[in-house]
């Protein structure tokens, strides 16, 4: 049997606007994920992958349907036992990196570790400094944010993202934000990152190349998705 | 929950991150505590100094007024060896044993005041003694009439080369010696006591009571049962015994039953605290109290300036709080962190503003400059205390209103983009 990390079935989510009108954005939408794959999610701007990660990634509760992280139920959680799960399980990229700009890239990538065990907080060192190597960042530990490239900040939010050793990476347009080279690179790294550390990975992205070095591509439309092909863009 | 000491430790992580902020907020908090320090520091030290004042000018345990049907008498329940102070501009002059020097004389004779002649103050210029106390430099214009007892007498006597007894004895009364202790004070015979000749030839001889020196309430007791025309006029001083004054209503029962045990007719005697201590305190408690409240006030405004600017910071830290969400932090934690963070800028301003004070006033104090005219020799503990936890009290307070918006920031906002 494989072992499903993520069970996402029939998922619903709407968006109320302001003058009252209720847009749909997802509707019966299905993904499992198996432990250690690697997903990537293509679709039109608007058509809803951020809202379908921010479900995944347990940041929002979806209007309609049933998930599973690792075999457990999540809508019979409590606040706090979700918050709990959404540290433990996932780790995020974002397009805007959001590294804390006044921090020290170890800071940054220690911060999942905050939330982590005794023994991990303690060991914390050598976690970064192990991650920061696996990026290729050993040298700037001790930078700024500001004192780093684009490419650069990604790839400590890709080893902040697996600090906690999660079991699924969630990338919101990681290369959206960077030129086609440096693109490349830093999708390189959070690919073999991932498939190293055995987590897998739902990564959402326009770039057809990224897509085709992952192990399954799928495509949001109609609030559904659909496997690479099945649809138009 | 993230354990409290990591998040006090990822606080100073944030405070330090945001050094140049941090420093000038920690700069206008240390300001305003060593205001704070200094002006509560004032209204303890003027508490304290009327406080210790009116204690020693008016007796510890305070004047007393007791009242025998028409008769007033005036005591300052006190140790023998205490002050007696009359309320209207405390007017002092020590009973007890003292050393006596008569002017003239080359020796010192030890005299024994028993009671003091409330009346000689007329005597006295006015200037010098309303609304001031008669003590240091003043000592010397000091002039109260005082009774003295018969051994005191004696010995004066014998070194004037009066002779004791008889109507001689008068040639006593009027004579100025300078009582040398418990403090330097002039004073007048006016009577010996012992009700014996001098002060029955004293021209108001009805004004003074004889009394014993042992015990104030004894001697009452004793001149009580004695005394069968009590005039109007007639007023004494007695010494009590220390802190007599709490006794007061034990005490006047006890002479009431004396008096009535000795077979006396008269009216029942009853008693009032006279002096002017509770008003003195209450005055400065008030200045105190007022002290304390420009004090908290400025404090208060550079903890909100704090508080403030922590509430504008939530805008460029939405991320990092929303990210601390994402990675599991709860809200509660959060909360904790920039509460802790505000606490910690606080607790620092607070610490560096005491030891500001402190230093400030030891060093105005040994560059002689002095600080004493303030009360601000120095910093007391009380003071320290009373400075670090409101501080504290006001940091948790305020800080709460932008830890609890900090708390509240969703997540979600991270994917919004
Ligand atoms: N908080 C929100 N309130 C209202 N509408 C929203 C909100 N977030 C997203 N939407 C709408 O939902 C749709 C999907 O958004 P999103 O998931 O961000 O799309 P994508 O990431 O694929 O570009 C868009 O039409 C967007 O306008
Ligand atoms: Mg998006």
């Amino acid at each position: 049997m494989v072992e499903l990390v993520l069970n996402l079935q029939g998922c619903g989510h709407s968006f109320t606007c302001p003058d009252g009108t209720e847009i749909g954005v997802l509707g019966g939408l299905d993904l499992a994920v198996r432990s250690g794959e690697s997903v990537a999610v293509a679709g039109r701007s608007g058509s809803g992958k951020s809202t379908l990660l921010s479900v995944l990634g347990l940041l929002r509760t979806p209007h309609a349907g049933r998930y599973w992280v690792e075999g457990k139920r999540t809508d019979t959680l409590s606040d706090h036992e979700f918050a709990r799960l959404r540290g433990e399980a996932f780790g995020f990229v974002f397009q805007e990196y959001l590294l804390m700009p006044r921090h020290t890239v170890f800071d940054n990538v220690a911060l999942p570790l905050s939330t982590g065990n005794k023994r991990a907080w303690k060991d914390r060192g050598a976690r970064v400094r192990g991650l920061l190597e696996m990026v290729g960042l050993s040298d700037r530990i001790d930078a700024v944010p500001s004192q780093l490239s684009g490419g650069e900040k990604q790839r400590v939010a890709i080893a902040r993202a697996l600090a906690r050793s999660p079991r699924v990476v969630l990338a919101d347009e990681p290369s959206g934000a960077l030129d086609p080279v440096t693109a490349d690179a830093v999708i390189g790294v959070l690919l073999e990152a991932t498939r190293s550390e055995g987590v897998a990975l739902v990564v959402v992205t326009h770039d057809a190349a990224v897509a085709r070095r992952t192990d399954r591509q799928l495509v949001l439309a109609n609030g559904r998705l659909w496997p690479k092909g099945a649809v138009s863009q | 929950m993230t354990p409290l000491p990591r998040i006090a430790f990822l606080a100073w992580r944030e405070v330090r991150a945001n050094r140049m902020r941090s420093g000038l907020m920690i700069t206008v908090i240390a300001v305003a505590v060593a205001v704070m320090t200094l002006v509560y520091q004032m209204g303890e030290a003027a508490k304290a100094e009327v406080a210790a004042t009116v204690s020693r000018t008016q007796g510890a345990a305070g004047t007393l007024r007791i009242d025998i049907g028409e008769v007033e008498i005036w005591t300052a329940m006190e140790a023998l060896r205490g002050t007696v102070a009359r309320e209207d501009g405390g007017r002092s002059v020590p009973l007890g044993t003292g050393q006596a020097w008569l002017p003239g004389g080359d020796d010192a004779v030890s005299v024994t005041v028993v009671a003091v002649d409330p009346s000689i103050e007329q005597a006295v210029s006015p200037e010098i003694y309303q609304g001031r106390w008669f003590e240091g430099e003043d000592a010397e214009t000091v002039m109260a009439g005082a009774v003295l007892s018969p051994a005191g007498a004696r010995q004066i006597a014998e070194q004037e080369h009066y002779r004791v007894g008889g109507s001689d004895q008068t040639g006593l009364i009027g004579l100025r010696i300078q009582l040398d202790s418990p403090m330097p004070t002039y004073v007048q015979v006016v009577g010996v006591a012992g009700d014996g000749p001098l002060v029955r030839n004293h021209p108001e001889a009805d004004l003074f009571v004889a009394l014993g020196t042992r015990n104030g309430l004894g001697s009452l007791r004793a001149w009580a049962a004695r005394s069968d025309g009590i005039g109007e006029r007639l007023a004494l001083f007695v010494a009590g015994g220390a802190q007599a004054s709490g006794k007061l209503e034990t005490s006047l029962a006890s002479v009431n039953m004396a008096l009535r045990a000795s077979g006396a007719t008269g009216p029942e005697v009853s008693g009032a605290r006279i002096d002017s201590a509770d008003d003195f305190n209450g005055a400065t408690s008030s200045l105190a109290t007022i002290l304390r409240v420009i004090g908290f006030t400025v404090l208060a405004v550079a903890v909100a300036g704090v508080a403030i600017v922590s509430m504008a910071s939530l805008r460029e830290r939405a991320g990092e709080l929303a990210l601390r969400r994402a990675v599991g932090w709860s809200k509660r934690s959060v909360t904790v962190l920039v509460l802790t963070e505000t606490l910690m800028i606080v607790l620092a301003g607070a610490v560096a503003g005491v030891v500001a004070a402190a230093l400030g006033c030891t060093l105005l104090t040994k560059s002689g400059i002095t600080a004493q005219e303030f009360g601000l020799a120095s910093i007391s503990v009380g003071t320290m205390i009373a400075a670090l936890s409101a501080s504290l009290v006001l940091g948790a307070s305020l800080g709460l209103i932008p830890a609890l918006k900090a708390g509240k920031r969703d997540p979600i906002t991270l994917l919004s983009g």
